[in-house]
Parts: structure tokens; C-alpha cells; sequence
């Protein structure tokens, strides 16, 4: 079992020791904190993931084998692109793992909460209620909550709080949500206290948009409120409802407000003003055509033309010098990581738990859809992060509470059927 | 159960749709990163392929004997650009700016002079092993002495071109006024300002009304339907009325009475080519300017502008004959001139014409080489002996005879545009030979005036100079 875990846990190891040399070589020199801090990475995973195995051996180790490997292409890459970053980007899946660690420790405790729906509920809206007052701008994006010397992403924690009540919240009211109801045939509609945290939530989606200028959010939550919904009730009312919704909002914000209307001109034709409005947009797509099949190669892009490249546009650096091979290889990865959380979802006896590993899972891979979407002109540009490989602490943290959680339930009672 | 089964057939569908979701960026990524690659690698904005020239010198630009038009340099730390000849080769070379971008050949052939190879990016980090530290020469086919001839044979605003007609080598292409390579940077403002258009290449996309150096087309067509022979006696008088308000004269009102075609040609009779237009009508006048291929694209190494012609099937009979001395809504360049020259000393085969001879690495090895491609087969040998008699005819004792060379063969017509700035562009087209070559050519002095007074003698000054300089 050990030897097989090493088989696998050394590659991507190997990845950023090679990419390591490969910086040494030819940049000159790499800072002492930034090797010893490598190594602190890399025999972290090592050992947690030895003693994640040993705590529960039920537990599904290829997520962790998945994170592993996210991880290492995000500090292969800033170690390329921000060197005077790479330090706390480290310091950052260090304490994520190590977090995820102690979660799961008391994970029964801390699955335990989705017991209280209407806590969750509250915590849900002050979080997102208080980015909504206190958002400071920091490059554009309003998203963010300063408190002292501290400064994170309120929309990150809210994003887990949203799903953990959504999980509680559709299992205890599924059966009233999902009633058939006589008057009308087709279009059908619950009772309005059930319905009133459903509407909230798509509220407060869009005055993210709209007052936080954070698309990329507002997609998010929607898309996962939405989702969920389907999935507990088997209802397309709400899916039609919500893309009525939806259209409209996005249709009356476009007439009215000025910075709508110049995401949607740039996303449709980035070519009327590629130096100016479009120009990241315009970078990220030449950046990634250069890159063709093969990439690049390491170091040989030119990722540093590209805007706040370690962060919305890593993918682009990441496309530029991996090339569709390397593209194609990490889109399949995601595809897998949701793979393996639907897997345990499935199995999951306790409805709570079953929408929570499918809910934060469906969270990861639609938000790495919204973002290489964004830069690959599919979908207009957003703010937000790839998961667990652009720069931030936020992002990382809570893609790893993510991660430990799912772990924690690939642990519960399990449904052989 | 129940329910629990419809909420895992949930989830498994929601599994399929982020499947199908992937799939879709993933095409997307293949289209960007495979088809639409060439297109964003030559987007001037794309500062990917700047960056890697920044780390390649870029290559060189030469005539097909070797001078150097256009070369880099590193200076400081900067690789700067630098034209030796100056004006001469200007707007045909172009010219590269990092601010600016570039134009000309130095925006045609970019990929290659900036040692970009986009096969080997396909291959990746792999391709880095085999990519060198220089940029591609790329190497005309102009002639030094023939464009230095052409450029020094005029001081006013227009264009000439020199081709070889069997193979269409373009031998020198020249626009006046231009700019200086050198200063780009320094003097943009000036040069976009500047009211004589000098980024303008007149060779290729300067458009004009042909005026009477159509006139060899239209007898080529009256000939191939038969309508007339080479002994054809039609009325060159002036004074024709053709409508109530319309009268065609010739120049200066000449009268010549009943005269053949190669009258007709050397004295430049409007009457007599009116009456031919008129005998074709509409439909065969279309079909003669098809098959000069004015109507066909030129896909060749730089860009041209397709000559303007009016629907056919709505000319007034005033109009066709406007048509048949090159005036009304017709519009042609001086390379479409040129290359109708030259199918009268190539049995009637128009060549493509090219200007990329080869490209070559720093070490002289031939990376890419051009060969002579045919445009358009036109009409058969005898219609063209019989038109380009009459052109020779031009030149002994017609309108162009300020061209006539001693010892050489020229063959050609002249033309006076009217057009909407008042004065009259002058045209000669034509061919020489010299030195076992056909050379077609065409030159137009904008608001120059008279063909054979102003346009005529431009050739025989540049003929003289190249025989100085070649010898015969």
C-alpha cells in the first residue's frame, strides 16, 4: 500500500524539484526561504497523506492525490511569474493542508453543523451582507474585507458557508420543495418561507455584481444555488425560474449600468479595443495561441505581458507554456477531482452529506469553468480564482476546507448498493 | 429510496452536462491554440512575437544582387532598424517600428524576418533546440540599377513599375513621394498627416482611370470576336455624336479620316476605339476584361487593390464608349497596367507577378524559394503580334515616340486621364527589350498631364540609365 502511495506521490515531487533546478539554472539564484519552504510543501504531503490513510482507510486518496498535483503546477508557476511571492503562496497550501488536516480530525464535529440549517443560514448572509458594506477595492475587484493587518475574501468563506446551508436546507425541506401541486400544471410554486432563502440568495448574487462589479462571484453562487436545488428537488421550475431571473437582471443591468456594457463589448469583440479596455483579455489570448500544441516549454512564455498573471490569468500562463497538451491534461483533472466527489456523493446514505461533497466538488469544477471560460473568450471576463493554483490565500484555504470536508464524508456511511 | 435514487440520477446528469461543458473549452482551446494560432501570431498587436524578436536580430532585406535595403543593429542594448537607401525603396519595403508596427514587406514577410519558424512552435520546448539567434533574409527580386533608374527618372507625384513578362519578377517598383524608413518614429505624425498620402503604395494600391492605355485591351477583343482585322478601315474623324449631348472628339479635335488599327493605336484616335467598343457591346466588352483577368484577384506576396469596374449590363451606350477609351467609372492601378504590357511580349500569358524571390538564412542556405507561377492565359499569338505592332507603332512615329530609344525595342501606349482633381494624369504603358528580356512596364505622373509629353520620356531616361549602368 506505502509503495504504491510513493509510486504515485512522487511525481508531482519530482515536478517541482526539476522546476526548481530548471529556475536555478538559469535565473542565477533562488532566496534560502524559498527552497526551505519547498521542502516543508513537499514533505507535508508526503507525510499527511501517509497519515490521512492511516486515521481512515476509506478515506479517497486520489482527491488528495489531485490536490497534490494542483498544488505543485500552482508553485512550479509562481515560482515563475512572482518569485517574490512564491514564499506566502507556499506558507498559504501549507497551512491549508494543514488545516484540512486538523478539520479532519473533528470531522464529526464539524459535520455536525449541518445539523443547525438556519445558523448557517444567518452566517451565509452576514458574510456576504458585509462584503457587501465594507468591500474595499483592491484591484477592481471590491471583494475583499480588511480587518487590521488582515485582508481576505469574504466571497471565498461565504461561497463554503452558502453550499453547507444550501445541503442542510434542501435535505430537511426536499419533500415540500419537490411537491407536486395541483393548480398549476407545469409552472409550480412552494410555499413562500421555503422558497424565501432560495430568492435571497440569488438577490444578494446579483448585488454582487452589480455594487462589488464581481462577476465572477455572482455566477458562481448562482450557478451553485441553482444546481443544488435541481439535484435535491428534481424540479426544472427552479431552473427555469432562475434563468428567467437571471436574463432579465442581466439584460436591465446591461441598459443600465456603463461597465456592463463595456464586459460584454470586450468579451464579444476584444479586437475594437485591444489596447485599452480588451487588452487583458487580447494578452491572455495571444499568450495562449502561441503556446499551439506542445507549449513553449518552461520559462519560455512571456506570461509577465499578461495583467494579473498569478491570479485570474494563470491559466493563460499555465496554456501558454504547457500547450493544448498540457491545457487538455489539467481540464481532465478537474473533471476528475468532481469525478471522485460525485463518486462518495453518490454513496452517501445521509442526504446532508450527499449534497454537501456534491455541492462544494460541482463548486471547484464550475468555477474553473467560469475562469478558463473568461480567458478563453467563451465567457466574459471575471475576477475570480482557479482553485488551488492561482495566487491567494482566500482561495487556497478555502479550496482546501473544500477538500477536507468531501474527505471527511468519503469517510460516513456508505450505500453499497 | 426513491427519492434517493432521482437525486443520485441528478447528480449523474449534472456530471454529464460539466462533461459536455469541458469538452466545449476544450475546443475552444484546440481552435486557439491550432487554427486560429497563425491569425493571433500575425495580429500587429501581438507582442508575443515582438518579445521574441526582441531576443533575434531581425534579418536582412535585399535586392536579388544582394544590397542590403533593410538591416538591424544592435545599438546599446536596442536592435535598431536601418535603411541604407533611404527613400528609394519606400513604401514597397515598408518599415518596423516596435510603437508603430510595421508595413510593407517588413509586415508581409514578419514571421520570417523576425526568425519566428511557426513549425517549430508546434513542436515546443523541442523547437527551442533547433531555433537560431537571427531572423531570415529575405531577398527580392528588384533590381538596384532598374529601381534606382525608375526612382531618379522623376520628381513629381505617381508610380512605376518594372516586371519581367515572362516570369513576372518585378524588377522595380517605385511610389513617389514617400517617407524615410529611418525616421519613422521621429516623423509619424508628419508622414500620416501628410496630404500626398505618403504611406501610399501607387503601385499596388493607387487607383486610377486607365484612360487611353486601354485602348490595346479593346482592340485585343474587337480582334479575338472577329469583329474586325488588323486592315480594317473604321472613321477616326473627330466630331462623332454618339447622344444628343454627348460628341466624342479626338485630341486636340484631330481629324484622321478612315484609318486601321495601327493608325488608329499610334495617333491614339478616341473615334476610332469608341466605334470598336460599340461593335463589342457590353457583354464581350466584360468578356475582354475577363480575360485580362481584371476581374481576378492577385494572390501574390503583397497586397493589391482589385480594379474597379461598373456592371456591364447597365452601361448607356455613351458609356461604353467612355469604357472604350478608358475614361467613365473604370479604375485600374499601374501593377494591373503593367501586367496587361506584358501579356503583348508573352504570346498573350500574363504572369504573377512577385516580389519575393527567396528566403534565406544568415548562412545563405535557401530556406524558401518563389518560382514564376501564370496568372491568366488571355487571347491567342497572332490578336497579340497584330496589337503589338500597332504599339511599336506608338513608338516610332505615335504619340509616345518621346519614348524611342536607339537600339531598342520598345513597344507601347500612352494615355491622358481625366479625373475628378482637374488635371490630367499622364500614363505610358508598355515593353522593352534589353538584354535578351521583355520588360513590361507602366508609369503614371498624377495630374502630369499629357502621356506622351510627360510620361513617354520617363522611359527612355530610365532605359538610358539602365544601359549605362548594364550595357547591352
Amino acid at each position: 500500500m506505502i509503495k504504491d502511495y510513493f509510486n504515485i506521490i512522487i511525481w508531482p515531487s519530482i515536478f517541482v524539484v526539476s522546476a526548481f533546478l530548471l529556475n536555478l539554472l538559469i535565473k542565477g539564484n533562488i532566496p534560502q526561504e524559498d527552497i526551505l519552504i519547498t521542502l516543508v510543501f513537499i514533505s507535508s504531503f508526503f507525510l499527511l497523506g501517509i497519515i490521512f490513510r492511516k486515521i481512515n482507510k476509506a478515506i479517497d486518496i486520489y482527491l488528495f492525490y489531485l490536490v497534490y498535483f494542483f498544488t505543485s503546477i500552482s508553485a512550479v508557476l509562481i515560482l515563475n511569474l512572482k518569485p517574490n511571492l512564491f514564499f506566502h503562496q507556499m506558507l498559504w497550501i501549507i497551512l491549508g493542508l494543514w488545516v484540512a488536516f486538523i478539520i479532519f480530525i473533528f470531522r464529526d464535529r464539524v459535520l455536525n453543523i449541518l445539523n443547525y440549517t438556519y445558523i448557517l443560514g444567518f452566517i451565509s448572509l452576514f458574510l456576504l451582507v458585509l462584503v457587501l458594506i465594507l468591500g474595499t477595492d483592491i484591484n477592481g475587484n471590491k471583494n475583499w474585507i480588511i480587518l487590521g493587518p488582515i485582508q481576505f475574501q469574504s466571497s471565498e468563506f461565504a461561497k463554503l458557508f452558502i453550499i453547507a446551508f444550501l445541503s442542510s436546507f434542501l435535505a430537511e425541506n426536499k419533500n415540500v420543495l419537490s411537491l407536486p401541486n395541483k393548480s398549476f400544471k407545469f409552472f409550480y410554486l412552494p410555499p413562500f418561507r421555503f422558497l424565501a432563502p432560495l430568492l435571497t440568495i440569488w438577490g444578494l448574487s446579483l448585488m454582487m455584481f452589480v455594487v462589488l462589479r464581481d462577476l465572477g462571484s455572482a455566477l458562481l453562487f448562482f450557478g451553485i444555488v441553482v444546481i443544488m436545488t435541481y439535484v435535491a428537488t428534481s424540479r426544472k421550475t427552479y431552473v427555469f425560474l432562475a434563468s428567467a431571473f437571471f436574463l432579465i437582471s442581466a439584460y436591465f443591468s446591461y441598459l443600465l449600468f456603463g461597465h456592463v456594457q463595456t464586459r460584454v463589448a470586450i468579451w464579444l469583440n476584444p479586437w475594437s479595443d485591444p489596447t485599452g479596455s480588451a487588452y487583458q483579455i487580447v494578452q491572455s489570448l495571444f499568450a495562449i495561441s502561441y503556446g499551439s500544441i506542445l507549449g513553449t516549454g518552461y520559462l519560455n512564455g512571456f506570461p509577465n505581458l499578461i495583467p494579473e498573471v498569478h491570479t485570474d490569468f494563470i491559466f493563460a500562463a499555465f496554456s501558454e507554456e504547457f500547450g493544448l497538451v498540457g491545457s487538455s491534461i489539467l481540464i481532465i483533472a478537474y473533471l476528475f477531482f468532481f469525478y471522485r466527489g460525485i463518486t462518495i456523493a453518490l454513496k452517501s446514505v445521509d442526504l446532508k452529506y450527499k449534497l454537501l461533497a456534491f455541492g462544494l466538488s460541482m463548486s471547484i469544477l464550475l468555477q474553473t469553468f467560469i475562469i478558463i471560460g473568461g480567458v478563453t473568450k467563451i465567457l466574459p471576463l471575471t475576477g475570480i480564482t482557479l482553485p488551488f493554483i492561482s495566487y491567494g490565500g482566500s482561495s487556497m484555504l478555502s479550496s482546501f476546507i473544500s477538500l477536507s470536508l468531501i474527505l471527511a464524508i468519503s469517510t460516513k456511511e456508505r450505500d453499497y448498493e | 429510496m426513491n427519492k434517493k435514487r432521482n437525486i443520485n440520477n441528478n447528480i449523474i446528469f449534472v456530471f454529464k452536462l460539466f462533461a459536455f461543458l469541458c469538452f466545449l473549452l476544450f475546443i475552444n482551446i484546440v481552435y486557439l491554440q491550432v487554427f486560429d494560432a497563425k491569425n493571433l501570431m500575425e495580429n500587429p498587436h501581438n507582442s508575443q512575437v515582438l518579445e521574441k524578436g526582441e531576443n533575434i536580430l531581425r534579418g536582412n532585406i535585399l535586392t536579388k544582387d544582394g544590397t542590403i535595403i533593410a538591416y538591424s543593429e544592435k545599438q546599446h542594448t536596442q536592435n535598431i532598424r536601418i535603411y541604407p537607401q533611404d527613400k528609394v525603396y519606400s513604401p514597397m519595403v515598408g518599415y518596423f517600428s516596435s510603437r508603430y508596427g510595421s508595413d510593407g514587406i517588413e509586415a508581409t514577410e514578419n514571421l520570417y524576418l523576425s526568425g519566428n519558424n511557426k513549425n517549430l512552435n508546434l513542436l515546443g520546448p523541442l523547437g527551442k533546440l533547433f531555433t537560431n539567434d537571427y531572423g531570415y533574409n529575405v531577398r527580392l527580386t528588384i533590381n538596384e540599377t532598374y529601381q534606382n533608374a525608375a526612382y531618379n527618372s522623376f520628381n513629381q507625384k505617381g508610380a512605376i513599375i518594372l516586371l519581367d513578362a515572362k516570369n513576372g519578377e518585378i524588377l522595380a517598383m517605385v511610389s513617389k513621394p514617400s517617407y524615410n524608413p529611418n525616421t519613422i518614429n521621429k516623423e509619424w505624425d508628419t508622414i500620416v498627416n501628410s496630404p500626398n498620402a505618403l504611406l501610399l503604395n501607387r503601385v499596388t494600391s493607387g487607383i486610377y482611370p486607365p484612360g487611353s492605355t486601354i485602348k490595346p485591351l479593346i482592340a485585343a477583343g474587337a480582334l479575338n470576336y472577329n469583329l474586325i482585322n488588323k486592315d480594317t478601315l473604321l472613321d477616326g474623324n473627330s466630331n462623332w455624336q454618339i447622344g444628343p449631348d454627348y460628341i466624342l472628339n479626338n485630341d486636340e479635335k484631330a481629324n484622321f479620316g478612315m484609318i486601321s488599327l495601327n493608325k488608329a493605336m499610334a495617333v491614339s484616335s478616341n473615334t476610332y476605339f469608341g466605334r470598336l467598343a460599340l461593335l463589342l457591346g457590353a457583354k464581350k466588352l466584360e468578356n475582354t476584361f475577363d480575360t485580362f483577368g481584371f476581374d481576378k484577384k492577385l494572390a501574390t506576396d503583397f497586397p493589391n487593390t482589385l480594379p474597379k469596374m461598373p456592371d456591364f449590363s447597365e452601361l448607356s451606350k455613351g458609356e461604353i464608349v467612355q469604357m472604350g477609351i478608358g475614361q467613365g467609372s473604370l479604375l485600374v492601378t499601374p501593377l494591373r497596367m503593367s501586367m496587361l504590357a506584358s501579356a503583348f511580349v508573352n504570346n498573350g500569358t500574363i504572369m504573377k507577378p512577385y516580389i519575393v524571390d527567396q528566403i534565406e538564412d544568415r548562412n545563405g542556405n535557401i530556406k524558401e524559394k518563389n518560382s514564376p507561377e501564370v496568372f491568366i492565359k488571355t487571347v491567342s499569338s497572332d490578336i497579340i503580334n497584330t496589337v503589338a505592332d500597332s504599339m511599336e507603332e506608338v513608338v516610332t512615329y505615335g504619340t509616345g515616340k518621346r519614348a524611342k530609344t536607339k537600339g531598342v525595342k520598345i513597344i507601347g501606349k500612352t494615355g491622358t486621364a481625366e479625373n475628378t482633381s482637374g488635371k490630367d494624369h499622364a500614363w505610358f504603358m508598355g515593353a522593352f527589350h534589353i538584354n535578351n528580356r521583355a520588360i513590361a512596364f507602366a508609369i503614371i505622373v498624377e495630374e502630369g498631364g499629357f502621356g506622351g509629353a510627360v510620361a513617354a520620356p520617363i522611359i527612355h531616361n530610365i532605359i538610358n540609365q539602365i544601359l549605362a549602368k548594364e550595357g547591352d
